[in-house]
């Protein structure tokens, strides 16, 4: 990768990037404290990174990244499970947007990675899989539970308003 | 692909992610048309997908665009393992060959280093060397009136001087001076008697003159045994009054001082004076300033050379003992105990 193709790297995939921290971390500046050290180690190693893989590069990195954050700074949730716990806000029922934010919100780390990875990036399980070091069947399995954890919420609430 | 109502939810699952393919996903269609009732649990599902577009944030990427010409710097910063190899083995054939360089050079200095010094002795030595010349100018100059030839000299020690008729044939003795600046002596003498074709003795060679040219021979008793012999200060000392420092050897003792109450002094040793003897003269006296150079460039070079091998060996010698007497001060301690 030269420099122009790591340049245009950033111009491509930097906001999909700080999206992708920004909405699993929750907090502007360590989003981007995690982006910048993604990207630097992107161009430290940009002469082993074939630029049409630049990308998958960029977010294996991220995602590595991010999750040593959250275990630096112990905010890290081992379970899987939808967090009942959480106090119910009422919502309108036509902003299903803002339920569904508030649904994701309420995933795992892994499973949250997953859908934004899925759902934002458009990736296949398998390209899931190497970013984030699971197996397809581990995607599949992970990916469709969160989904369905999701679509109960919204059910839920819908039916609650 | 076999959908049933069992199983509908996985392939529903596949069909939000993506992940079927064409005919699959033509399949999963068909199925919801036969099975209306199962459409809302589609819909559920769809509900469930991010927009890319709802959610769009902005990073400021000046902090994170590098500029182009920050590319030779950081390769030389992500240096691999393969190049710092390849350098460091550029670096170890560039010090051998600088080292193999000064090895030749030095063998190379040593050679013409001795050779010199050998022409230098073997030309300086019989006439008399350079030094001794150049130091009789001095005084030349000093003492004498350095504007003034010897010839002009040469009536004034007359006139205070006893008659030198016999100063002659010492002259005549010493007059082969060629080779050396001590021919000033003879002028000396021809100022006195006039004798300016004796000179210089072309057929002897300037070495075998060389002791007696430094010796003014102004005997009164017109006798010229002195320069035959060169240790010949106590003779001289009753010479007429003139001093005559010469540029030879000591040991051939330049100096001449006659105790006349004149007191004339006179240091003869202008080379000037005797043209007669120029072409052996000045060959000799390049040749001697030649070995001078010679040692003067030589000599001190292989001092300076071993001089700092020396040095090198005395500081490895000094931190040897300064370590083995930390080691000493470190042991003693415990045996005193």
């Amino acid at each position: 990768m030269t420099p122009q193709e790591y340049n245009q790297c950033v111009s491509q995939y930097a906001d999909n990037v700080y999206r992708f921290i920004l909405k699993n971390l929750g907090r502007e500046d360590d989003a981007r404290d995690v982006v910048q050290s993604s990207f630097e180690k992107l161009w430290i190693n940009r002469e082993q990174v074939d630029a049409a893989r630049s990308k998958s590069y960029l977010f294996t990195i991220a995602y590595h990244q991010m999750i040593d954050h959250i275990r630096k700074s112990k905010r890290i949730q081992l379970r899987d499970d939808f967090r009942e716990d959480a106090q119910v806000q009422h919502i309108p029922a036509n902003n299903t947007r803002k339920l569904l934010e508030e649904a994701l919100s309420r995933l795992g780390e892994t499973q949250r990675s997953l859908i934004m990875l899925k759902d934002y990036e458009g990736y296949s399980y398998e390209e899931i899989g190497r970013i984030t070091g699971l197996n397809e069947s581990q995607v599949k399995v992970y990916l469709h539970r969160a989904r369905l954890q999701l679509r109960d919420y919204i059910v839920k609430m819908e039916n609650v308003l | 692909m076999n959908l049933t109502r069992h199983n509908y939810e996985e392939y529903f699952l596949l069909y939000v992610d993506g992940e079927l393919a064409g005919d699959d996903r033509l399949a999963v269609e068909a199925f919801l048309q036969e099975h209306p009732d199962l459409g809302e649990q589609m819909d559920d599902l769809r509900q469930t997908v991010l927009s890319p577009a709802d959610d769009v944030f902005t990073i400021d990427k000046t902090l994170l665009y590098r500029p182009q010409e920050e590319e030779a710097g950081a390769r030389i910063i992500s240096i691999n393992r393969r190049r710092l190899s390849a350098a460091a083995a550029a670096v170890a054939i560039a010090l051998l060959a600088t080292s193999a360089l000064w090895i030749v050079r030095r063998q190379n200095h040593s050679g013409p280093a001795a050779a010199g010094a050998q022409n230098a002795t073997a030309i300086a030595t019989p006439p008399g060397d350079g030094a001794a010349s150049g130091a009789t100018t001095h005084h030349t100059t000093a003492a004498g009136n350095p504007s003034t030839d010897t010839a002009q000299a040469a009536p004034a020690i007359a006139a205070g001087s006893r008659p030198t008729a016999p100063t002659v044939p010492g002259a005549r003795t010493i007059g082969p001076i060629p080779g050396d600046r001590t021919t000033a002596a003879a002028p000396g003498a021809r100022a006195t008697a006039p004798a300016p074709s004796n000179v210089t003795h072309p057929e002897k060679a300037p070495w075998q003159n060389a002791p007696h040219d430094a010796l003014v021979t102004n005997n009164p008793s017109g006798t010229n045994p002195v320069p035959q012999t060169p240790v010949g200060i106590p003779q001289d000392m009753h010479t007429d009054g003139t001093i005559a420092i010469s540029g030879s050897t000591p040991r051939h003792t330049p100096l001449a001082i006659n105790d006349d109450s004149t007191q004339a002094l006179a240091i003869n040793n202008r080379p000037t004076v005797t043209r007669t003897s120029s072409p052996t003269y000045h060959t000799l006296e390049d040749g001697n300033q030649e070995a001078s150079n010679d040692r003067i460039l030589f000599v001190p070079a292989d001092q300076v050379v071993n001089g700092e091998v020396k040095g090198f060996f005395r500081r490895a010698g000094r931190l040897i003992k300064r370590s083995a007497s930390l080691n000493n001060d470190v042991v003693r301690p415990e045996s005193d105990r």
